[in-house]
């Protein structure tokens, strides 16, 4: 079976500075895989086959130490999509993109993350299925694959239903679904060793995809004035009681 | 400006309709319902596909794509549920666009609409202004519901989505989950929580003061404490509790942005220096094993 397991590049959110306009600075932000990636990974490892790993983005993404990080996780190659019109890129260009990618790759399955850390949109990996014409599903905590078909627990709100399709298909997979292993030392060496695909858009034969949201800034919000009263000490807590009590309405 | 909406949950469509009602402009609903329900929104025009046990919801979807296509509505609000996120996204595919997600703060902008997201778990606050049709998903609890009835309901037929998913079976969840939205109170527990029999401290306290037990990221991750629906912060998930206690909780920025709407944020934590002591209304730097106890006999008694 082969697995195709898409990765979104973040910054480290611990990082990332506000400025004294309000701004983001990300100056001084490491870039890392999105966390919620990390269990498709996992999940592609635990399911077992001919696992490739695919992430896009803008040239800054294109990072020696995430690749060999991925690579550290159990895939045995890896296509990175590289161009400076995918900095920023919405969930429609994303989509496209991974779509090209994986019709030129080729795949069986395609696992993604449930969400992004920086937006959390929830939508890149179920867009990719639709574009790509095969079935979906989302929110998936627990997944098996067997004879050119997957069973998915699909988790929403109260209740969970047990889905049945046909491969190919694309599934996102929610971050209760396994626990990412942490590579070892032969892990991170073989990692060294694997190979990386790198492309551009001309190279997938596409043209930047359409920009289909407007974004008009980024900023810092503004916090509440809050009153910090603090007590300190354990025998302080019928103090806190006092200071409280009439604060709380059940 | 007409407006087409959508719930998987059909109640939440007063509160769609509350939304769309700041727009103006025509309003219609695709519903999965049957007529008796699709007539109980007060919508100019309920489309409503009969409900099948059988089916999936995933199912509905192409009925839903192909209301859009010939509706051409200029705005479509969805509720920001998992499936609704899910109908958004396919049909953002089918359209070539991409579903203003978790909009806050929305307002009309010409034929299309602008309005706000939290960015990297609300670290920033991005401003986004649609282009083209605009799809949007909705975060429950920004609006109070009208109610009313609709005043025309549309019977479309099931259409066969040919998207080749079955069901095998349903169940019901394991856990109790929650709406922490809509909790009028919330006792939040961090990685200051150890112990799975340490909730209980927790739930004591949310109980003698009338609310829900929320939980940060790491302690219904890592170890499977509470059920996913109680995560505070990252998930997106903006609380507006009248009273916030943080227990535990060292108060990183995504948590603290995630309670920023909170009347009164009250923390419990031993680090005097935690960072939730800078951006709360009263605290104490104390052991929570000792302090909730304590709190908790006062409240019961209050």
């Amino acid at each position: 079976m082969n697995i195709l397991v898409c990765c979104k590049i973040v910054y480290e959110e611990q990082d990332i500075s506000v400025l004294p306009d309000r701004g983001l600075s990300y100056d001084r932000a490491e870039l890392k895989l999105s966390l919620y990636d990390l269990n498709a990974v996992e999940q592609a490892v635990q399911l077992s086959g001919n696992i490739r790993a695919l992430s896009i983005g803008g040239k800054n993404k294109d990072n020696g130490k995430i690749k060999k990080n991925l690579l550290s996780r159990g895939p045995q190659e890896l296509y990175i999509v590289t161009d400076e019109a995918l900095s920023g890129a919405d969930t429609h260009q994303t989509a496209t993109v991974l779509a090209a990618a994986a019709k030129k790759i080729g795949f069986d399955l395609i696992l993604c993350g449930e969400g992004s850390a920086d937006l959390y949109a929830q939508q890149t990996g179920i867009q990719l299925g639709e574009l790509l014409g095969v079935p979906v599903i989302s929110s998936v905590s627990k997944l098996t694959a067997a004879d050119g078909k997957i069973i998915a627990e699909r988790t929403a709100d109260d209740s969970v239903d047990v889905i049945e399709a046909p491969l190919p298909a694309v599934v996102c997979l929610t971050s209760d679904i396994n626990e990412p292993r942490i590579p070892g030392m032969k892990d991170i060496l073989a990692a060294g060793k694997k190979p990386v695909t790198e492309w551009s858009l001309a190279d997938l034969g596409i043209a930047a995809p359409e920009v289909t949201v407007d974004v008009i800034s980024i900023l810092a919000p503004v916090g509440k004035d809050r009153k910090r009263i603090i007590v300190e000490g354990d025998d302080k807590a019928t103090e806190l009681f006092d200071n409280i009590k009439n604060e709380v309405r059940s | 400006m007409k407006i087409l909406l959508f719930s998987d949950n059909n109640e939440n469509y007063g509160e769609l309709c509350a939304a769309a009602g700041t727009l103006g402009g025509e309003i219609t609903a695709f519903i999965i319902a049957d007529k008796n329900d699709a007539g109980n929104i007060p919508v100019k025009k309920a489309f409503y596909v009969e409900p099948d046990a059988s089916k999936l919801f995933e199912n509905y979807y192409a009925s839903f794509k192909e209301l859009v296509f010939n509706e051409k509505p200029d705005v479509i609000l969805i509720s920001a549920t998992k499936k609704g996120r899910y109908m958004g996204a396919r049909l953002a595919a089918a359209l070539k666009t991409s579903v203003l997600t978790d909009l806050s703060d929305m307002e009309a902008d010409g034929n299309g609409i602008k309005g706000a997201q939290m960015y990297y778990g609300g670290a920033a606050v991005r401003t986004v202004k649609s282009k083209g049709m605009a799809i949007a998903t909705l975060p429950q609890g920004s609006f109070a519901p009208v109610y009313g009835k609709a005043e025309d309901v549309v019977n479309i037929p099931y259409k066969d989505d040919g998207s080749l998913l079955k069901k095998v079976e349903t169940r019901s969840k394991a856990g109790r989950t929650v709406n922490l939205v809509t909790a009028k109170n919330v006792v939040c527990v961090g990685r200051g929580v150890t112990q799975k029999e340490d909730i209980a401290l927790a739930e004591a306290l949310a109980k003698a003061i009338g609310g829900e037990v929320g939980c940060s990221r790491p302690v219904a991750e890592g170890s499977g404490f509470l059920d996913t629906s109680r995560y505070i912060g990252v998930s997106g998930l903006t609380l507006k509790p009248d009273v916030y206690f943080a227990v535990g909780i060292s108060g990183q920025i995504q948590h603290i942005i995630g309670i920023n709407s909170a009347r009164i944020i009250i923390a419990v934590n031993k680090d005097k220096n935690a960072p939730i002591f800078k951006v709360c209304d009263y605290g104490i730097v104390g052991d929570l094993y000792k302090v909730l106890p304590i709190l908790t006999k006062m409240f019961e008694g209050n």
